[in-house]
């Protein structure tokens, strides 16, 4: 109102455009959504494995992804290959023996999908692999049931029995918090305390090593 | 839309996973079609009754299971049979079969829909009198009454189709399970 009120105003208005301009956009997730608040937790505990220097081991993930390929080129021969187009008047199923190879072929590539998934990863988001003179091979389990409010984190030598499964309490280094640890009110994820979180278990897999 | 951030969110190899997941859903219902027609042994093993031509044994929205049986068309049968140039099949009853001597496999057929006037032979192509065995998609061996009225409104609506192919395609790309 007052002249002598431009300036500070003015400088007011500085800093506001200063602050929308810097800083890259806030993820902020929905509390109430269990699924998205453990793929965050998840993906911050990785990238702590990865800050510690361990290599992220992808095979089962890839072959799953090989076989559902797989699956899906038979499925496309199966329908689009010319000699197999069921058209009518042709009722007499021509090449009927290949129909039911592809069949009984999706049929064994699915269910091998499902068994790795089932037997192999159970709760395990990450693998690691070993590093010869360096940390050994780990499995990161992890764990948020649905509607739940307390994550568990597992961190076990690949080679343990059980250590893809959370819970199994062979001595692995675990821990339980509640997810009100790890994220503000808003939403927003508290990336350092999880990191720290899991660095912790981390070391504590690497030290048990040499037990 | 949020799912768009949840996309966002994944790495390369999580949004492979999730695209396969959808992609298997897929391929999964058409294998299963296809391994229904290779038990039945017809070319379409579930249809649905688009007309009012069989009242009142079967209504318009109707589903019907289809077979191929071993033995021949015999009177009474209820068949689903398509003749050339016909893009719709269509269901109506046998009421006459006449067996060539010696060939029991070799017939003629002629069909008529319980609620028409008259038999179908306006409806075969000019000059055809008779069906033979290789225009026959099936017998029917089952049916479920009014679930097949999905099918007639997405076929008169297809927008309805798509919508509804779009929204379960957003539901299983942006699921977690």
């Amino acid at each position: 109102m007052a002249p002598s009120r431009k300036k500070p105003r003015k400088e007011e208005l500085d800093v506001f455009t200063e602050e929308q301009e810097t800083g890259p956009k806030i993820e902020r997730i929905d509390l109430g959504d269990t699924a998205s608040l453990k793929r965050a937790l998840d993906d911050a505990v990785i990238q702590a494995a990865c800050d510690a220097g361990h290599t992220i081991d992808n095979t089962y993930t890839d072959a799953k992804i090989v076989l559902g390929l797989l699956a899906c080129a038979i499925a496309c021969f199966a329908q689009f290959y010319p000699k197999l187009l069921l058209h009518f008047p042709k009722l007499h199923l021509n090449n009927t023996w290949l129909v039911a190879g592809c069949v009984v072929a999706y049929a064994i590539l699915s269910s091998l999908m499902t068994v790795v998934a089932m037997l192999f990863e159970k709760d395990a988001i990450a693998l690691t692999r070993a590093v010869p003179g360096g940390p050994p091979a780990l499995a990161i389990a992890s764990r948020l049931p649905r509607f739940a409010e307390n994550y568990t984190l597992q961190i076990a030598l690949r080679d343990a029995p059980e250590a893809t499964k959370c819970g199994s309490g062979s001595g692995a280094a675990a821990l339980t918090k509640s997810v009100g640890a790890y994220f503000h009110e808003d939403g927003q994820l508290a990336a350092d305390v999880i990191k720290q979180d899991a660095a912790k278990l981390l070391a504590q897999a690497v030290a048990s090593k040499s037990q | 839309m949020e799912f768009l951030a949840e996309l966002g969110r994944m790495n390369k190899r999580q949004l492979l996973l999730q695209g396969l997941n959808l992609a298997m859903i897929v391929t999964s219902a058409l294998m299963i079609w296809k391994s229904m027609i290779l038990a039945t042994g017809s070319e379409s093993p579930v249809v649905v009754v688009l007309s009012g031509s069989m009242e009142p044994g079967f209504y318009r929205g109707d589903i019907l299971f289809l077979n191929q049986p071993k033995r021949p068309s015999q009177t009474g049968d209820i068949i689903v049979f398509n003749t050339d140039g016909r893009e719709i099949p269509i269901v109506h009853r046998v009421i006459k079969v006449h067996q060539r001597a010696g060939n029991s496999s070799d017939i003629d057929i002629l069909t008529k829909g319980d609620n028409n006037w008259g038999d179908d032979r306006s409806l075969y192509p000019r000059g055809q009198l008779w069906l033979n065995p290789s225009h026959i998609m099936g017998v029917v061996v089952g049916y479920l009454p009014y679930i097949g009225q999905v099918t007639i409104v997405m076929n008169d609506y297809p927008m309805f189709k798509y919508a509804l192919i779009a929204v379960l395609g957003v539901f299983v790309l942006t699921s977690k399970e």
